[in-house]
């Protein structure tokens, strides 16, 4: 097809002003080649503290993921708790093709402190090693595992929350139709954030957002194709891989999505709040304007940064609350 | 990809990135972000806590490293920048600076100078004042700020300058603006004159030139009529000759009053070296025996006696002072073209040595 070059909602001028600064350690395109760089990214070395910080410890098991493979699961919790809280079950992101279980959680941490909850955050095998369906399958999994062990883990089965960001987004938008159609384990709530829902990469802001700004339209293509291969975009797509694919989405829990207009998921995330009212569900959506994809977490300083977590953690304590 | 780039910290504490810099707190200013945010901004680019005093014991803000809000504290001996009217920012680096951190701070001063003129209402006002009474600007640029002050159709204008530190009251309604002249700083006032009743001159948008206005604005040089934009400049230009004139009078001199003395004036203003008459006047006002207000009753001719009482002296003390005057002066002011002299000598002399913003 012809390419035409696409208007762009400008970017937050906090945004844009951080992205300038080091923008060059933050390629906006990503090729199949620099997946090895990519997982070489370190964690965040005051993970640690932030556990201790809200008075966590921190397990790792192994268990059994899609087909009988091995995978591990951190568990965030208070130990003294003696009452069940809610549990977060978290998948985290990085394209399909990279980030570990660690990657996110921090954002979580408060919620063990405030509301006594546990966090299962999974370490999902990656593409392209393990391609469609090892990923969502390996969370389903442990989101099943999680539930089985609800008691143990100190988690109330009634009040389990699925959640991550950008692929881990898209993930638990996967994991959560899974649980719908496989008739359990019942969520609580779905957060997506700034989810990666459509392999198809046709949207106008997957257009729009081409050589600039973060996690661009190429780097969705790397992504989609690292985990779907030669079946991305045809007809051989899963609702549970590509979620945006659902044709109904009725019978969801109350879902969350938050998204930045500048940035490639734009659409595909607000046609699936569309879709879940359409089919007569609960979506809290939010649009941040001149937000690029996972600006929170680059430029948490920024207002705008600052306004979007805000809002999300206003929205998950509504949901853990009760 | 979450958590991909990790913090937007620190430049590289070696290198200058300048260009960074500059681009960095362009996009913020341009973007028009809140001045707290251009200083969590700062803070995380230069990975060190920031402060901001809008002007002296006003409370501070400051943001740490990670854009965090901290407790008000003043400058202490951090490296710091003022500017505007008493502004300071600083920068709360612990340790060795870092290449940037100068650049960091002049790029921070001018972001939130700039972003607290475009709170200020009064700004456009004050800005369209100063490209007024600036030789040399287009007549689109003065069409275009005439649009933004409260002046009538068809109207004339007076410029008058008075010192800075006259602010409110002297014209409360009529636009201001501090502008730096060759001989310092000003406070430019624009009025616009329109024909009243019976073809009198009165300034429309401030009352009539009444003596009771003369009292009110004290210290002040009050241009000749300009009767277009374009004529302003001279206005502004011959009020701040009047301004100077004004010496230590706490009355307004009228650039029209002067007459071709104004023109004398301001063709003493591009030569680099005082007259020797002038010099003259200074050797005079140095001795113990002469003030200005006793060479202008010279120049006024006043008598012996007249003189001697206002020195508060013998009229044979002021005839032996007098006797003198001539060496010291290199002319004789008794004489008509010497008193002539005199009065424009004192004249010129008071324009070289005025201070535009003091009382002396």
């Amino acid at each position: 097809m012809t390419h035409t070059k696409h208007p762009v909602p400008a970017f937050d001028p906090e945004l844009a002003a951080a992205l300038g600064a080091i923008g060059q350690e933050l390629p906006p395109t990503l090729t199949p080649e620099m997946i090895p760089a990519l997982r070489q990214m370190p964690d965040d070395p005051t993970l640690h503290e932030q556990i201790a910080a809200v008075g966590a410890t921190h397990e790792e098991r192994t268990i059994e993921g899609f087909e009988g493979g091995e995978i591990l699961v951190s568990i965030f919790r208070d130990p003294s708790r003696s009452t069940a809280g809610p549990g977060i079950y978290h998948i985290h992101g990085g394209g399909m093709i990279t980030g570990n279980r660690l990657m996110g959680v921090a954002g979580f941490l408060p919620f063990i402190k405030s509301h006594g909850a546990s966090i299962v955050s999974v370490e999902y095998r990656l593409a392209p090693e393990f391609p469609d369906p090892v990923p969502v399958e390996d969370c389903y999994a442990g989101l099943v595992w999680t539930a089985e062990h609800a008691e143990e883990l100190g988690i109330d089965p009634a009040r389990i929350l699925v959640g991550g960001a950008s692929a881990g987004g898209g993930l638990s938008a996967g994991v959560t139709l899974l649980a719908r159609d496989r008739k359990g384990p019942d969520l609580r709530a779905s957060l997506l954030i700034y989810p990666m829902l459509d392999d198809r990469n046709e949207t106008i802001s997957a257009h729009q957002i081409d050589g600039i700004g973060v996690w661009d339209r190429t780097s969705n293509e790397t992504g989609w194709t690292a985990l779907l291969g030669d079946r991305r975009g045809t007809d051989d797509v899963s609702i549970y891989a590509a979620p945006a694919r659902a044709e109904d989405l009725s019978g969801l829990p109350p879902t969350f999505i938050d998204v930045g207009s500048a940035e490639v998921f734009r659409d595909e995330n607000v046609s699936y709040a569309s879709r879940i009212w359409a089919a007569g569900g609960d979506c809290e959506l939010h649009v941040w304007p001149g937000g690029f994809h996972g600006f929170d977490n680059f430029a948490p300083h920024a207002w705008l940064s600052a306004a979007m977590v805000e809002t999300r953690n206003k929205w998950i304590t509504r949901m853990l609350d009760s | 990809m979450r958590e991909l780039a990790g913090k937007l910290s620190a430049l590289d504490p070696e290198a200058t990135e300048t260009l960074k810099v500059i681009a960095y707190f362009d996009t913020l200013v341009d973007g028009r972000v809140s001045i707290d945010g251009i200083l969590r901004g700062a803070a995380v680019l230069s990975g060190t806590a920031v402060g901001y005093q809008p002007g002296e014991r006003q409370t501070t803000r400051r943001y740490s490293s990670d854009g965090e809000a901290l407790d008000p504290k003043d400058p202490g001996s951090w490296p710091s920048l003022s500017f505007g009217a008493g502004s300071t920012v600083w920068l709360e680096r612990e340790g060795s600076h870092h290449a940037n951190d100068a650049m960091i701070l002049e790029r921070l001063a001018i972001a939130v100078s700039v972003s607290t003129q475009r709170f200020d209402q009064h700004a456009p006002a004050r800005r369209a004042v100063e490209i007024l009474v600036t030789a040399g600007t287009s007549a689109d640029e003065r069409e275009e700020a005439l649009l933004r002050l409260p002046f009538p159709a068809r109207s004339s204008f007076r410029a008058i300058a008075v010192p800075v530190s006259a602010t409110g009251g002297v014209l409360p309604h009529a636009p201001d603006a501090v502008v730096v002249t060759r001989f310092g700083m000003a406070r430019a006032i624009l009025a616009s004159e329109a024909p009243g009743p019976g073809g009198a001159q009165r300034l429309s948008s401030a009352p009539p030139l009444s003596d009771e206005y003369r009292e009110r604005v004290g210290r002040a040089g009050i241009g000749t009529l300009a009767r277009t934009a374009g004529d302003i400049p001279d206005s502004w230009s011959s009020a701040l000759t009047a301004l100077r004139l004004a010496g230590n009078t706490s009355k307004p001199v009228y650039a029209d009053e002067l007459g071709a003395l104004l023109h004398l004036a301001e063709l003493t203003h591009t030569e680099a070296n005082p007259h020797p008459d002038v010099i003259a006047v200074g050797r005079a006002l140095a001795s113990t025996w002469w003030t200005e207000l006793l060479l202008q009753a010279v120049a006024q001719g006043s008598s012996r006696r007249g003189l001697a009482t206002l020195a508060g002296v013998h009229h044979s003390t002021m005839e032996a002072r007098l006797s003198k005057l001539p060496e010291l002066l290199g002319f004789d002011p008794s004489r008509p073209l010497g008193q002539t002299r005199l009065g424009v000598a004192l004249m010129l002399h008071r324009l070289t040595h005025a201070q535009l913003d003091s009382q002396g």
